[in-house]
């Protein structure tokens, strides 16, 4: 799994490419809290994820929940077919901010 | 050898036969000549007896003739004598009558009356000179004396040359005496023997043999008295014997041949005295020889001529029965030398021969018994060592029943003479997690070769368990074979290491023909390798190594020469193109069904002709239907890349696989955080693909606690973040997107099933 980050509008976009499974998961939970110290918003890319597993999808609830009570917003973007099933199947979809596609975030400040 | 050419049979034969010929032509002819100069020696000694004594006959004839005449004359001229001594009888006046002394003479033809008395002296004489002459004075004249006193006493004297009271010579004469009647004394009588005379010279024996001719050019001499008298060369009549050539035929012994060379030509001579007369007869050397010498002349001409055909003829038959025979086993010997040692000798013309054939056939057959024992006995020493090599070739199949993520099946098929090809196969590392596969093919053939295979199959085999990597193993395989090669030995060899988890296969090439390589869903085809040094043939050479990932259902094909250069009864190659043809025939073949359709696509095409080189090949499929790994996070991974490899080689779209790894990660995760601990342990997944509609099964086995995952309650979905159980979220989600999920708890293992359908057309995106 490689991660990427860079700024968009003064926003932190990570780029994860690869697979989100129980080895790789630490790594990413690992980096967004390095962000978190600092930002409150974060745009996850998932253009490059083919799949995540269980241990994904912990580490993108305790990172929305910390968000939450920073108050920003997590915007989780370019998310492919498989993923979304998954965030459907899991039923997280409705409280995540998932996109399939690369759509601009209106009205974040 | 300078030239010293040995001659033939033929050539030594005709030579010998050739002296014995002249040898004989010389004995026979030589006798020859000798029976015949005899013979004609003798023919003409009889020849001239013939002339002589015909000659002789004839000088007799006139001898006695002139005898008689002799006898006649004497004869009558006693006659007339005793018919005077009557007269004077019964007139002894008549004593001194001269006149009738004168006419008495006259008739009567005489020459000379003389009356001698008792005295002997002549005392009345016509003519009247001789009166007085004193017989007693004359030797000639004593015969006459006896007759005075008697009364019928008669001489006759021989003829002779009167001479005159004064001694000379007068003519021929006649004289007689007779005893007087009248009184004692004598009365001598004598006459001109002119007939006499002249019979004499008309005698014949002047011209006996002026004409005469003996044989062809031949003549007799007639010589009386010192003279020849007749000759057939009249150049020689008159001549004194003793003052001519011829002079020595007085001194010949009578009738014998005698050779002599006169005036410069040799002549044969004969001589006979005949009545007084020496009788010589002559006849030329080339007359006395001419018969013989055309006798000689055709006898030599016949003796070569015959000697000329028995020379001809015994040579055709020494050549018929002799050399033709030799020659005819030499041939034979000849193909025999060749190599052909079922041709037998047949010549049984003669004893001799019949021996010599049996005699040889029986060698060649015992010489061929002797090949055939070594023969035997090599092949004997060839098939232990072939033993051998069989026997240090792995050839238990299948090797390692208890694993099926790959199968190995090879096989060496020796040729007659014991070669050096091998093959070899070994598990590596820890647990077998890896194989070794080899292939090589040694230089040359024999024991050398066996033994030399020995070394390189033992080398290689014990540098890859050190844990060297390929090239590594040959390099240091290289250098030591590279020792002590003498002989420069070499193998050709390729080897690969397939770690089993991965699929990673790392291979070395040492100058050998590149393997097959089958892809899941491809064909054969051939593997582009790095080029190589053969071992043994350059010390120090270092080996590059290259890997490739295998998939499961990845064949490698490896082979020797022996396969693709397998020769049909005309010599045309097996071929590389008719390899990869079979082995793409039969792309769905497991390793030992592989091998054994290459091995009868080559007794096919090779057809019985002779099998040249070694047929070695190894096939190695790539089958990882399962992985064990240990419990530990790590090795998700690697559970994860099996399976995704099998669902890509099944066509499985990529959400499918994905999917399949979701789950993967969710179950795998359960058992290592929870199976074994605090203690470590295995994982076993097997995956099977397949099955009509397609669905990929996974079969997860774990020894530890038991634990059936599926027994834990759905978290509730629908609660919000906050409330949200992250903890079962993972079965849940394995049970959301497998079609079926089965538990059960056997043989101490923990079996979880799950099967899920491929979907291979693509779904909708939303």
């Amino acid at each position: 799994m490689e991660l990427k980050k860079l700024q968009e509008n003064g926003i932190t976009v990570l780029k994860v490419a690869g697979q989100l499974t129980s080895s790789t998961s630490p790594a990413l939970e690992k980096a967004i809290n390095e962000i978190l110290e600092t930002e409150k918003n974060l745009i996850l890319d998932f253009a490059e994820l083919e799949f995540l597993a269980s241990s994904g999808i912990r580490v993108i609830l305790s990172t929305q929940k910390k968000i939450n009570s920073k108050n920003g917003a997590l915007v989780i973007r370019n998310v492919k077919k498989v993923v979304m099933d998954v965030f459907e199947m899991t039923g997280l979809r409705e409280f995540l901010n998932v996109f399939s596609g690369n759509r601009q975030i209106l009205g974040l400040e | 050898m300078f030239g010293k050419k040995i001659p033939s049979l033929r050539r030594i034969f005709q030579m010998w036969l050739l002296l014995f010929v002249f040898a004989s032509f010389c004995i026979t002819f030589g006798l020859s000549y000798l029976f015949q100069t005899r013979a004609a020696q003798n023919t003409a000694t009889r020849q001239a007896a013939l002339h002589l004594d015909y000659m002789g006959n004839q000088v007799n004839i006139i001898e006695d003739d002139l005898k008689d005449l002799k006898k006649d004359l004497s004869d009558g001229l006693i006659e007339k004598a005793k018919i005077f001594a009557v007269l004077l009888k019964y007139n002894p006046s008549l004593l001194h009558n001269k006149k009738f002394l004168r006419d008495w003479s006259e008739d009567a033809g005489i020459k000379e009356i003389s009356i001698v008395g008792k005295k002997g002296v002549v005392i009345e004489a016509f003519p009247k000179e001789f009166i007085g002459t004193d017989f007693n004075k004359y030797d000639l004249m004593h015969p006459y004396l006896p007759l005075i006193d008697k009364k019928d006493g008669v001489y006759v004297e021989d003829l002779r040359t009167s001479y005159n009271q004064n001694g000379s010579v007068n003519s021929l004469v006649q004289f007689v005496g007779v005893s007087r009647l009248d009184a004692p004394g004598v009365i001598q009588m004598g006459y001109s023997a002119e007939r006499y005379a002249n019979a004499l010279k008309t005698a014949v024996a002047d011209v006996l043999a002026d004409d005469y001719v003996l044989g062809k050019h031949g003549f007799v001499i007639v010589s009386k008295d010192g003279k020849i008298i007749s000759a057939g060369r009249k150049e020689l009549k008159g001549l004194t014997l003793a003052d001519s050539v011829w002079k020595f035929v007085k001194d010949m012994p009578e009738n014998t041949l005698a050779l002599k060379t006169i005036d410069g030509l040799p002549v044969f001579l004969v001589t006979r005295s005949v009545n007084g007369h020496l009788l010589t007869a002559v006849m030329p050397k080339s007359d006395v020889y001419a018969y013989r010498n055309m006798i000689l002349s055709w006898a030599a001409l016949v003796y070569i001529l015959l000697l000329t055909i028995v020379y001809i003829f015994l040579s055709a038959l020494l050549e018929r029965v002799v050399v033709r025979g030799i020659k005819k086993t030499n041939t034979t010997l000849e193909k025999i030398t060749r190599g052909d040692l079922n041709e037998k000798v047949r010549v049984r013309s003669n004893l001799e021969f019949v021996s010599l054939s049996n005699g040889i056939n029986a060698m060649v057959d015992a010489l061929k018994k002797a090949i055939a024992e070594a023969a035997a006995r090599l092949d004997k020493e060839l098939e232990f060592a072939r033993e051998i090599q069989r026997a240090t070739l792995p050839n238990v199949f299948p090797p390692y029943p208890n694993r099926n993520e790959f199968d190995i099946f090879a096989s060496m098929t020796a040729a007659k003479e014991v070669g050096g090809d091998f093959y070899d196969f070994f598990l590596l590392g820890h647990g077998g997690s890896h194989v070794g596969i080899v292939i090589a093919d040694v230089s040359g053939k024999g024991i050398p070769a066996a033994l030399f295979m020995m070394s390189a199959k033992t080398l290689i085999k014990n540098l890859s368990e050190t844990g060297m990597p390929p090239a590594e193993v040959f390099y240091h395989a290289n250098q030591k074979l590279c020792e002590n090669n003498e002989a420069g030995m070499f193998v050709t060899a390729f080897m690969g290491i397939l770690e089993l988890k991965t699929g990673k296969f790392t291979y070395v090439n040492a100058g050998h023909n590149p393997p097959l390589i089958k892809r899941a869903d491809g064909g054969f085809e051939r593997m582009t390798l790095k080029p190589g040094f053969m071992l043994g043939a350059m010390d120090s050479f270092v080996y590059q190594q290259e890997e490739i990932f295998l998939n499961g259902g990845d064949t490698v094909f490896l082979y020797t020469d022996g396969v693709t250069e397998a020769q049909n009864s005309r010599g045309q190659l097996f071929g590389d193109d008719r390899l990869n043809d079979l082995l793409n025939k039969n792309t769905d073949k497991a390793p030992k069904e592989l091998l054994t359709s290459v091995h009868e696509a080559v007794a096919g095409y090779v057809a019985g002709a002779e099998q040249s080189d070694d047929l070695t090949m190894l096939a190695l499929s790539y089958n990882p239907k399962t992985v064990t790994v240990p419990a530990e996070i790590e090795n998700l991974d690697e559970v994860m890349s099996f399976v995704s490899g099998m669902l890509q080689k099944a066509s499985a779209t990529p959400e499918v696989i994905a999917k399949t790894n979701i789950v993967l990660d969710e179950v795998f995760t359960n058992i290592c955080s929870y199976a074994y601990a605090p203690a470590k342990g295995t994982a076993t997944v097997r995956c099977a693909v397949g099955g009509t509609p397609a669905f990929v099964s996974l079969e997860f086995r774990d020894s530890g606690k038991p634990f059936n995952p599926l027994k834990k309650e759905d978290p509730d979905i629908t609660a919000d973040l906050e409330d949200r159980e992250i903890g079962n979220l993972g079965i849940f989600m394995v049970k959301q997107i497998m079609d079926s999920v089965e538990y059960e708890y056997k043989d101490g293992q923990n079996v979880l099933t799950l099967i899920k359908y491929l979907e291979t057309t693509p779904s909708s995106e939303d």
